[in-house]
């Protein structure tokens, strides 16, 4: 799969996952890794770019043991923003669909 | 360890133009990183390795920004005065010694200058890979001129893609460093092989790049079986043309095995990666004119001038517009000055193709 494609796809992944729940990098890689194969490097560039484009906020949380944990949750913009990708999202795969010839993405 | 590690990496992102708290952002990722797998109970090499080295991680890292500029003392004083140099250099050799062929080549030193000057301000790891279309024109002519090896001396060429991914090495695994370089290696053994008459069935060594590529294939089962058949084909291919030497390409018959395991896996993929079709084409075309020139009138020496249609097609689409010409002015400059030298024996004065280079600099830039 194209990479660039395939960034897009793990970024609106990650916006999602988020949305249902505030986490820590390490939390989401695992999350994220059960159904595609990320690594790090790919996850923190994408957490650190949305940052900056304020779709995430960050807070630390102290543990009781090492280091505190950065949390990232997600912003007002941030959710608009997903809403907009989901939506594209599945424009995008109905029109697959009926290329292809298959079942709605509906259905 | 982790401090190793870390220290390395900061140091490395202190090479590019970066806010510091984008730089502490990152080191606090991977800061986060190391301990989360650390208290996974992973060691040390095994983190690094799952983190990747901070040399093969940092291109990922920095994309988006530039390197941190450290000129070179004088470096700028030294681009300037090398056009004069190059002058005084050619007429004492031409005037003083009749060497106007091969003294032309001192115009080298202008370009060649610029780019350490310029690629030196961020130590670019790639200077190596920028300077060896020079090398490699020195050789091939020098081969050509000299010991009228314009075949195989193109061959030369191959070290300017062979050092590009050598000098990539640090983002790349060993395996995926070898399975890159292996296309050119299997083309000098082919041109090796061929030189010593064995033209035919030398193609072979062309197999070593899939059979290479196949250890990333992560089942044993099918590594295994994929090169047990190209094995296999290799044997069976090479067996029938020496037997019966007429029938090399009955001997083809041997690879039927490979072809169905390929079709069946979906695997056999003939391709440029991601090269867009429009830069396929314009690489064919580039190939087919080389090969056509070169077997059908033995036009070697001048043959290899067709490659300089990728830089120029490359140049032409993908360079601001207002740098177009400019930037293909040296390679317009070439095809002159080569074709004038090569065609009328005009070496004296066909350098003279190299000064449209600063003329249409200026012109555009007024």
């Amino acid at each position: 799969m194209n990479s660039q494609f395939k960034r897009g796809i793990i970024e609106m992944c990650v916006l999602k996952i988020i949305s249902r729940k505030d986490m820590y990098g390490f939390e989401l890689i695992e999350n994220i890794s059960q159904e595609i194969e990320v690594n790090e490097n790919t996850i923190y560039p994408i957490l650190r770019r949305l940052t900056k484009q304020e779709l995430f906020d960050t807070y630390t949380e102290s543990m009781s043991i090492g280091a505190p944990r950065k949390y990232y949750t997600l912003t007002e913009h941030g959710k608009e923003k997903l809403q907009e990708y989901e939506d594209e999202w599945k424009t995008f795969l109905d029109s697959v669909y009926k290329i292809l010839g298959g079942a709605s993405n509906e259905e | 360890m982790k401090n190793d590690y870390l220290k390395e990496l900061r140091d490395l992102l202190d090479n590019y133009k970066m806010e510091q708290t984008e730089r502490d952002e990152i080191i606090s990722d991977y800061d986060e990183m190391y301990e989360g797998y650390n208290g996974r109970g992973m060691v040390d090499d095994d983190i690094v390795k799952k983190l990747g080295s901070p040399r093969s991680i940092i291109r990922d890292l920095t994309e988006g920004f530039r390197k941190v500029e450290k000129p070179l003392p004088g470096g700028e004083k030294v681009i300037a005065l090398t056009p004069f140099i190059s002058l005084i250099a050619f007429f004492i050799l031409g005037f003083g010694f009749d060497l106007w062929h091969p003294g032309w080549l001192v115009f080298l030193i202008i370009p060649v200058t610029a780019i350490v000057v310029e690629m030196g301000k961020t130590r670019d790891e790639h200077l190596t890979t920028a300077l060896s279309p020079f090398f490699a024109s020195l050789l091939f002519l020098y081969l050509g001129f000299y010991h009228n090896l314009w075949h195989p001396g193109w061959i030369v060429f191959i070290i300017i893609p062979m050092l590009g991914v050598w000098n990539s090495r640090r983002t790349l695994t060993l395996l995926d460093l070898i399975v890159s370089l292996s296309p050119f290696i299997a083309v000098i053994a082919y041109v090796y092989l061929g030189l010593k008459g064995y033209w035919i069935e030398g193609w072979v060594v062309f197999l070593i790049i899939p059979m290479l590529g196949l250890f990333n294939e992560k089942v044993v089962w099918k590594f295994l079986l994929w090169e047990l058949l190209f094995i296999g084909g290799i044997a069976g291919y090479l067996y029938v043309g020496y037997i019966y030497p007429d029938m090399w390409a009955y001997g083809l018959f041997a690879f039927i095995p490979v072809l169905v395991l390929g079709v069946i896996t979906g695997n056999v993929q003939i391709g440029f990666g991601d090269v867009p079709k429009n830069y396929k084409i314009v690489i064919l075309v580039s190939t087919a004119v080389f090969l056509l020139i070169g077997f059908i009138f033995n036009g070697w020496g001048i043959a290899w001038l067709a490659f300089l249609a990728i830089p120029v097609y490359a140049i032409n689409t993908e360079a601001p517009k207002k740098d177009r010409m400019v930037a293909s002015t040296p390679f317009v400059a070439l095809v002159i000055f080569f074709i004038l030298g090569f065609f009328f024996d005009l070496w004296a004065y066909s350098w003279m193709a190299f000064l449209i280079i600063p003329m249409v600099a200026i012109i555009k830039n007024n």
